[in-house]
């Protein structure tokens, strides 16, 4: 009875370990090797193509420096945006006011230009104080010449 | 003297041609330097051909002054005119015709300013 239950414990064993199997290892040759190339009849397998060697220090360091320098790449492209942002978020108080600057002097230039057009008439004072003069000049012109005469000699001081 | 000032304008204004005879007669014979400034300025305004040779023909008298205020004052006066037809007319006639040879030649540099302005 254990002989049989164990034979039916080793099915089940290796009715599951197939397939887990199978997601590990493919059965087609050509699953990591899709060029099919062959060495002395044999199917190679991926593993084959893969570097053995170890790169040699300088392949190493040229490696290293082209990751260090596309990551300085990519760090300084963040920094520009970063900085272009910043720039632009302290100078858009600058950009602001100077177009407010543009537009109230384009308001001044308008009432200037009104300025122009406006005539301010500003009271001239000889000719206000004309016609009293006038006035009493009119008033003189009405008496005969002898009067006048008259008047001016008393007028004139001694 | 505002009084007088006002006289010698109505007098210079009148229509009567005897005034431009009475403020030659007392305005510009006058001891003041003041009337007699205030009599020529008038007389210049007025702008008749009689009240401009009195200031133009007679010495002693608006531009012949002997005080050079009074007789610069009358040239201004002269000088500020809108229509100078009249006081050029006179000025050449005096050129041409006048006896005294000193107010020929007020009455030519009078003439040049005219021409200048």
């Amino acid at each position: 009875m254990n002989r049989i239950r164990l034979d039916g414990g080793l099915n089940i064993i290796k009715r599951i370990a197939p397939s887990k199997g199978n997601n590990k290892v493919s059965e087609n040759p050509f699953a990591s090797n899709p060029f099919g190339i062959s060495f002395k009849g044999k199917i190679l397998k991926a593993d084959i193509f893969e570097a053995t060697a170890k790169p040699s220090i300088k392949e190493t360091i040229s490696q290293r420096g082209k990751m260090a320098a596309s990551a300085i790449v990519g760090s300084l492209t963040d920094l520009k945006s970063a900085a272009t942002q910043r720039l632009e978020q302290t100078f858009k108080p600058v950009v602001d006011f100077g177009r407010q600057v543009k537009a109230h002097a384009n308001e001044i230039i308008d009432r200037v230009n009104k300025f122009d057009l406006t005539q301010f008439k500003v009271p001239n004072l000889n000719k206000e104080k004309a016609p009293n003069l006038n006035i009493e000049v009119e008033k003189l012109k009405q008496k005969p010449v002898t009067e006048l005469e008259d008047m001016l000699k008393q007028a004139i001081p001694a | 003297m505002e009084n007088l000032e006002n006289i010698i304008e109505a007098l210079a204004q009148h229509e009567d041609e005897q005034g431009v005879a009475v403020l030659e007669r007392i305005g510009t014979n006058c001891n003041s330097d003041d009337v007699r400034e205030l009599t020529a300025k008038a007389l210049a305004r007025r702008n008749t051909n009689e009240s401009l040779k009195v200031l133009v023909l007679h010495e002693g008298k608006g531009i012949n002054d002997l005080n050079p205020r009074v007789a610069m004052s009358t040239v201004n006066e002269i000088l500020s005119l809108e229509d100078k037809t009249e006081i050029m007319q006179v000025l050449e006639d005096t050129i041409e015709m006048h006896s005294n040879e000193e107010i020929r030649e007020t009455a030519h540099s009078v003439k040049a300013l005219i021409e200048l302005s």
